[in-house]
């Protein structure tokens, strides 16, 4: 479970959160959508540590992240927007780099080939990150967060430079996370993809949130008969 | 222990990579940068066994003052070492990419920070240590030291490079603790530059020269008690003397004591740091993460440079001088250049030239020094221009701009301050050596005239050769490129110089009396050499530059 009580980041005079509260169950998915700077990132850095809140508490899996934050980043995968990667280091390296950080099992050899695999980097894994494509880039780090099988998992954007078949692949491995009832916090501009993948949306407008639901629920607060991005345009204004 | 003994492993994996995946030309880069590594270790082995050996011939004092050099080098050192870790520090621990990613994971802060600690002092150590170990060797061979002189001093000067790094650390620490938003930042460090610089020009204007002229001092005994004195004994540049001092005479007594108190000390602040860090360094991360520059106040607008002409004209231009003025870690220079220029300035004036032939032999050789100084100035804010377009260069490029429009704007932002550098060094330095008016206007043109090729050389290289990624600027300056940049303008000078010596010494040789001194076939094809060489310097790589920038790919 994730759980936030009136959680506030300001910057300066711009409050960027404003007294957000989510509570989202093992097992979900939440979308969670707003316009170009609604706050949609500056919350994703707040449940995953990276920001400090001005006031509010968070909780993730009981933990109180202030208090828990190693025992808190042991169980979470954060996929952020613009990713960092070792360009100097191989594909290869780089997972195997990941599972010693994580101290993960030594099983994990077959798991690393296997995934790989997956996501059609078995015959790049001996060149250097800094060679990848976008794409590439993406995928590794994708592989990187689904090899630790973290219990949550925040994606910033997770389906930004994937080739078609790649982002139906990584889209049924977040249903398959979400049956085995890991919870997953997904900021997305691409509303199709909320719509089909969350059981949960909330949508964030200049640091508030605004809305909160099923996609029916939104539907009969927007007072539109359409799909999300008419939800979504009609809240948004 | 175990995930920091990872992260080393990382570090040699990707060393690894680098070095199996050198190409041919990477191999002749990497041997042209050893070979000019060498030589300059060598040069300063053979000029600081100069300095002990001219030093050992000086009766009764001579020892004192070898150790008192010594002291002041060291000193020298741990306060260069202590400035270049600060500014080190505040990207290895504040501003490095791989913090957002190290952060994330369950690696405690305080491992996260051993970790950039280590490489903080690597950093910004390797550049002194290079220095230390042919100034060892000249001494250890002048003194006539076995080898495990050098081994001990080496293994001392550990905890020497630790305790000065440390000091570095621990202000950057407190630094974006206290004041994580940018701007009080900027304050601060605008601050430390500044008074850097003073602080340099003061101990220039206290002409420590006089140490090697009892002359200036009228009581011997005062001029004995300031040379034995010890200097700053209570830092451990003095303590790591004391020591290599101490292994001269053969006292080993003193040696350990020196030992135990710069391991001691090193391990102490080590744990101190360790433990502030441990308490701070998370928390000033994260505040640094939240600053934002959204608490400015909205800037005014410009109307030369918002509305004007300038802007519809050169919108690169204006760009270029915008964004400089805009970045502290840019325009900070200035203030350490300016005290360079004017302590510079100071040696000439302050140089005994009694004499015709020594004030205007100075006069030449200033040429070549100056030149020597434009080259550095040119390689700090030309040779970067296209570089620091950084990952924004696709702007420009995918813009309807060819690359000889981008490079000659480049070429005005650059060339028109540096030509004023030029200027100012050219007329001051001939002002303070009292030359000829002849000797005046000649060196002074030599003067600007080399600003203006080593603009185009820094330039033509630059976009030869750039580096659209980097952490720093010095990254920039110190690649490949910058290195050839500076050995083609150490050339350019040097051969000009040449040149320019036949119609100097003719000009020597009226001076002293001799008949029809002037050679003017000569003269003609010194003036035609010098601007052959001064043109192909100029437009050869200005060639190269623009032609490269039209084929550049993403």
């Amino acid at each position: 479970m994730i759980k936030t009580i009136n959680l506030t980041k300001k910057f300066g005079p711009l409050v960027a959160v404003d007294n957000l509260n989510l509570e989202i169950k093992a097992g979900e998915i939440f979308g969670f959508l707003g316009p170009n700077g609604a706050g949609k990132t500056t919350t994703v850095k707040l449940l995953t540590g990276l920001l400090k809140p001005d006031s509010g508490k968070i909780f993730v899996n009981e933990y109180d992240l202030e208090k828990d934050i190693l025992k808190v980043k042991k169980i979470v995968g954060f996929l952020p927007e613009h990713p960092f990667l070792y360009p100097k280091l191989t594909g290869k390296e780089y997972l195997f780099f990941l599972a010693n950080l994580y101290h993960l099992n030594l099983s994990i050899n077959e798991r690393i080939f296997d995934l790989l695999e997956m996501f059609n980097l078995s015959d790049f894994s001996d060149e250097l990150i800094e060679t990848y494509s976008l794409g590439m880039r993406q995928k590794l780090i994708l592989a990187g967060i689904i090899m630790r099988e973290p219990k949550f998992l925040f994606l910033d954007e997770p389906l930004v430079g994937l080739d078609p078949q790649t982002a139906r692949m990584v889209k049924e491995i977040f249903l398959k996370f979400a049956q085995e009832g890991k919870t997953i916090f997904l900021c997305t501009h691409i509303l199709e993809i909320a719509e089909k993948l969350c059981q949960q949306i909330g949508i964030i407008r200049q640091g508030k949130l605004i809305a909160l639901g099923t996609v029916e629920q939104l539907r009969r607060q927007a007072q539109v008969d359409g799909d999300l991005v008419d939800i979504f345009f009609r809240l948004t204004g | 222990m175990r995930q920091f003994i990872l992260f080393l492993k990382i570090k040699w994996q990707m060393w690894h990579n680098i070095l199996k995946r050198l190409t041919f030309i990477d191999l002749i880069k990497f041997f042209i940068f050893t070979l000019i590594t060498i030589f300059f270790f060598v040069g300063m082995y053979f000029g600081f066994r100069r300095i002990f050996v001219y030093l050992q011939t000086i009766p009764l004092i001579g020892k004192i003052l070898t150790l008192k050099l010594l002291a002041m080098i060291f000193l020298l050192f741990f306060l260069m070492l202590i400035f270049s870790s600060l500014i080190t520090s505040l990207t290895t621990f504040f501003f490095a990419k791989d913090l957002s990613f190290l952060f994330l994971t369950p690696l405690p802060p305080k491992i996260i920070f051993v970790y950039k600690f280590l490489h903080t002092i690597f950093y910004s150590s390797w550049m002194v240590g290079i220095t230390l170990l042919p100034l060892l060797l000249a001494y250890g061979y002048v003194e006539k030291l076995s080898i495990s002189f050098y081994l001990n001093i080496l293994f001392l000067s550990l905890p020497f490079f630790l305790l000065a790094s440390s000091v570095g650390i621990v202000i950057a620490l407190f630094l974006i603790y206290f004041f994580p938003s940018p701007r009080l930042r900027n304050i601060f460090f605008i601050f430390t530059v500044f008074l850097g610089g003073i602080i340099y020009l003061l101990i220039r204007l206290l002409q420590p020269e006089q140490l090697a002229n009892p002359d200036k001092l009228t009581e011997v005994v005062q001029y004995l008690t300031f040379i034995q004195a010890p200097t700053a004994v209570y830092l451990p540049s003095w303590w790591i003397t004391g020591a290599i001092n101490a292994w001269t005479t053969a006292n080993f007594a003193d040696f350990r004591f020196y030992f135990l108190l710069l391991f001691g000390c090193g391990l102490t602040v080590f744990f101190l740091v360790y433990f502030l860090a441990e308490q701070i360094y998370f928390p000033a991360w994260i505040n640094l993460q939240g600053a934002s520059s959204l608490s400015c106040p909205k800037r005014r607008k410009n109307l030369v440079f918002d509305e004007g002409l300038l802007n519809k004209k050169q919108p690169i231009l204006v760009k270029d001088i915008k964004t400089f003025f805009r970045d502290t870690n840019q325009w900070v220079q200035i203030f350490l250049l300016i005290p360079l220029l004017l302590v510079y300035l100071f040696n000439l004036y302050r140089l005994p030239l009694d004499t015709f032939y020594l004030k205007n032999l100075i006069a030449f050789f200033n040429i070549g020094l100056a030149g020597f100084v434009v080259s550095a100035v040119a390689l700090r804010f030309a040779f970067p221009a296209i570089s620091l377009e950084g990952e924004n260069f696709w702007i420009l490029r995918s813009a309807p701009l060819s690359g000889k429009k981008i490079f000659f704007t480049k070429f005005l932002f650059t060339f028109l301050p540096l030509i004023t550098f030029s200027f100012f060094i050219g007329i001051f330095s001939n002002l303070f050596l009292k030359v000829e008016r002849l000797v005046f206007l000649f060196s002074t043109s030599v003067i600007i005239f080399f600003a203006f090729v080593l603009t185009g050389l820094a330039l033509g290289l630059g976009a030869i050769y750039p580096k659209f990624k980097f952490e720093n600027i010095p990254q920039i300056e110190t690649s490949p490129g910058g290195i050839f940049y500076i050995l083609n303008a150490l050339f350019y000078i040097g051969l000009s110089l040449s040149l320019l010596a036949w119609p100097m010494r003719m000009y020597f040789y009226q001076k002293l009396g001799k008949i029809n001194p002037f050679n003017y076939p000569v003269i003609f094809w010194v003036v035609i050499s010098f601007l052959l060489l001064s043109l192909l310097t100029f437009f050869l790589p200005i060639f190269w530059g623009i032609k490269k920038l039209n084929n550049l790919e993403e």
